[in-house]
């Protein structure tokens, strides 16, 4: 059984086979972004091990293709179980190797990229300083507990769990969060407009906001603004019903058994154990155009655990590379012109696998120039001998 | 295969409940340093204070029996004035609000009454809506101006009619308490952001990218406006111009006729039936979203001069898009094609 299983997995014809799926997967899955968006067509093609298809009017969806997931995996298993079952030692075949190698590599590291790095924004007002970047996507319901003087105690749900509209019971606090409502998509408004409503909350500025929920949105350049009436239940009975909205960072809270708490449906941070500020910011266009030409942040990384204090200029095609993640001149804002401290936006990459496609890639030119060059000897060494 | 496990797992824990502690947060520039003068007052009796933002300094909710209310903000404009701003544009911001014709400057300065805010004397201007806009009530609107050194003040109620009617006399005494601390530092808000917004405070994220764009022809010139999203100027070798506006209201924006009305009425004309619109207007096609376009030419009040308006409405996701060519009628005529074409070009940030 298990013999026939290896058979399979490191059969040349399941590799023919699984080429192929990713072929068409491509195919379908670049089709896909034009009406799905970029992110959305990725998740859901790429990053996943089933595409899942729901015939219309149904509650049902059927697993119809296999993902980019469940493609790369089996197709490492292939690589690797071929490499097994076929593998003999020989000077000759060490180009061949190589090549093979670099490719397992290569498949690995992106896994590994996909499962591990996160890509975030710090978005920083010239004078300002931050220790924290922002998801371009995720949200999280953060409860807040305040009552150190010199630290916030954060319980971060992610939103992937509030959207379960659930109880959720944090072990960290005392009380229950009731989820019980969620809009994906939303805009808050302090006047009735049509289609707004209100949320009938409680507490906090929900009590007096109208809501008004939106489409999704899958463009690239386009965020949803999640907002969630949420109900906090303690032991002793329910504390209060609020609306939190990633569309303001007024904060509203509450005390409970002496503590304030603060509530925040926010886009999810990543804490550094540093911060930067945003010393200065230059914009060049090409004259007499808003075509940009060079834009360069100068920004002070402080580290009060090492005493680090420097001056670090990040432009186009030079990041800060610091802690493990890149730090790349993504953009500005647009009215930059207009307002008297100009905005830059440092778009923050944690890739703990970034250096394997440059492995994998000197491995596979490493194996070709092996392979070519033991070919070229032999064909010189054949000639000279005839 | 181990690493491949360890590296899917980890991924996976994305998906967890996070526990962590931070040094407190600073309060951000925005707040800390030249954003929040230091104001004091005294609370009238049932009124609530809210949240400011960073526009309004102060919003305070007074609510009345029969769900009737209004709300009341403090609005800092440091370096007013010295970037295109004026009264008379201000005040008919709020006007417009209220669905109301534009006040002439000689209007303006004739609906002015002096009040005491603080130890100073600022003017304080009272309108009141023609139509049911306020939940089938009418709405007013109080705003008092007072002028700074740092900039203009301004303190706005605006509510249902008879509520705030009842109120004004807590109003004043409000704006009479008020006293405004010269040793912080002159107020952020600027003109140039819109100082008519609707929405909550919202991160700027928020706002940002729910912009939609359009393909400018070249010959329009971006100006900055605080009442319009965007604003074009274009001007012909006579020196004769036009301006197109683009701005948006959430739902239908009290709705086409309306509207349309609004427009007649700033080029003098008689208002519209129901039925006169459906026979003065067209459709065009913006790739799948229906926009109205209505055209009509009358003479500016302000100026006696002929002008022509050309103005398309787009509602999408639930907000309706106006846009407006107004000024010279010849301009107006000679653009017309532009502009429904600048119309046609607009992507919306969900398309």
């Amino acid at each position: 059984m298990l013999d026939r299983l290896f058979r399979f997995l490191s059969s040349l014809k399941l590799t023919v086979v699984l080429l192929g799926f990713a072929i068409v997967l491509v195919f379908v899955g670049t089709l896909a972004q034009v009406n799905e968006g970029l992110y959305q067509a990725q998740t859901r093609y790429f990053k996943s091990f089933l595409i899942f298809w729901s015939p219309k009017g149904s509650g049902f969806s059927l697993p119809v293709f296999p993902g980019g997931y469940l493609i790369g995996t089996v197709l490492l298993a292939n690589l690797l179980s071929a490499h097994i079952s076929r593998f003999k030692w020989s000077r000759k075949k060490i180009g061949i190797f190589a090549v093979h190698a670099g490719l397992i590599l290569l498949l690995m590291g992106q896994l590994l990229t996909d499962a591990l790095s996160t890509e975030s924004v710090m978005r920083l007002a010239e004078g300002q300083a931050l220790n924290y970047s922002q998801d371009f996507r995720a949200n999280e319901l953060a409860i807040i507990d305040t009552s150190d003087p010199k630290q916030d105690h954060i319980v971060a749900i992610p939103e992937s769990l509030v959207i379960k509209q659930r109880e959720i019971r944090p072990a960290e606090v005392p009380f229950t969060v009731r989820v019980l409502q969620y809009w994906e998509n939303s805009a808050l408004f302090d006047s009735p407009t049509n289609g707004a409503f209100t949320v009938g909350a409680t507490k906090g500025y929900g009590t007096s906001a109208y809501l008004l929920p939106m489409k999704t949105t899958v463009s690239m350049d386009d965020r949803n603004i999640p907002s969630a009436l949420v109900e906090i239940v303690s032991p002793e009975g329910s504390v209060g019903t609020w609306l939190l909205s990633a569309q303001t960072s007024s904060p509203q809270g509450f005390d409970y058994k002496g503590k304030p708490y603060r509530l925040a449906l926010r886009f999810t941070r990543y804490y550094k154990p540093f911060s930067l500020k945003l010393e200065s910011f230059t914009h060049e266009r090409y004259r007499g155009t808003d075509i940009p030409k060079n834009f360069a942040s100068v920004v002070r990384l402080q580290r009060p655990e090492t005493g680090e204090d420097r001056e670090v200029k990040i432009f186009m095609n030079n990041p800060l590379r610091y802690n493990g993640e890149t730090y790349y001149q993504a953009g500005f804002d647009k009215n930059n012109d207009n307002l008297p401290r100009k905005i830059t936006h440092l778009q923050v990459v944690r890739n703990p696998g970034w250096l394997t496609p440059y492995f994998s890639c000197a491995l596979v030119a490493l194996g070709l120039v092996i392979q070519f060059g033991q070919h070229l000897v032999g064909f010189v060494q054949k000639r000279r001998a005839a | 295969m181990a690493v491949l496990c360890f590296a899917l797992l980890a991924g996976c824990g994305r998906n967890d409940v996070r526990v962590y502690s931070v040094p407190k947060e600073a309060p951000s520039m925005e707040t800390a340093s030249d954003a929040q003068p230091h104001l004091h007052w005294t609370l009238p009796s049932g009124w609530e204070e809210r949240e400011g933002d960073q526009m309004r300094v102060a919003r305070f909710a007074a609510r009345g029996t029969d769900g009737q209310g209004a709300e009341v903000s403090i609005i800092p404009l440091g370096g007013f004035g010295q970037q295109g701003g004026s009264k008379d544009q201000l005040l008919n911001i709020w006007r417009e609000q209220l669905k109301l014709a534009p006040w002439k400057p000689d209007e303006v300065s004739n609906s002015a009454t002096p009040i005491a805010i603080g130890a100073a004397q600022g003017e304080l201007y009272e309108m009141v809506s023609d139509e049911a806009i306020m939940e089938n009530r009418k709405a007013r609107t109080l705003v008092a101006l007072l002028n700074a050194d740092d900039g203009l003040w301004i303190f706005k109620m605006t509510g249902h009619t008879d509520f705030v009617e009842k109120q004004k006399p807590e109003f004043a005494s409000f704006l009479k308490s008020i006293s405004i601390d010269k040793s912080a530092p002159t107020p952020i808000p600027r003109m140039g952001a819109s100082t008519n917004s609707k929405r909550i405070p919202s991160s700027e994220e928020a706002d940002a990218k729910r912009k939609p764009s359009w393909t400018v022809p070249q010959n329009w010139k971006e100006q900055p406006s605080q009442m319009a999203l965007v604003k074009y100027v274009v001007q012909d070798d006579g020196g004769r111009v036009a301006e197109v506006t683009v701005t948006a209201f959430a739902g239908d924006g009290g709705g086409l006729l309306a509207n349309v009305n609004r427009w007649r009425r700033q080029v003098g004309l008689n208002e519209f039936q129901q039925s006169d619109l459906t026979a003065n207007i067209a459709d065009i096609d913006l790739g799948g979203t229906k926009a109205t376009l209505v055209d009509m030419i009358g003479v500016n009040p302000k100026d006696g001069k002929k002008t022509r308006i050309i103005g398309a409405v787009v509602p999408h996701e639930g907000k309706t898009w106006f846009f407006k060519l107004m000024g010279d009628e010849q301009v107006a005529e000679k653009e017309k094609q532009t502009f429904v074409k600048f119309v046609q070009t607009t992507q919306f940030p969900d398309a």
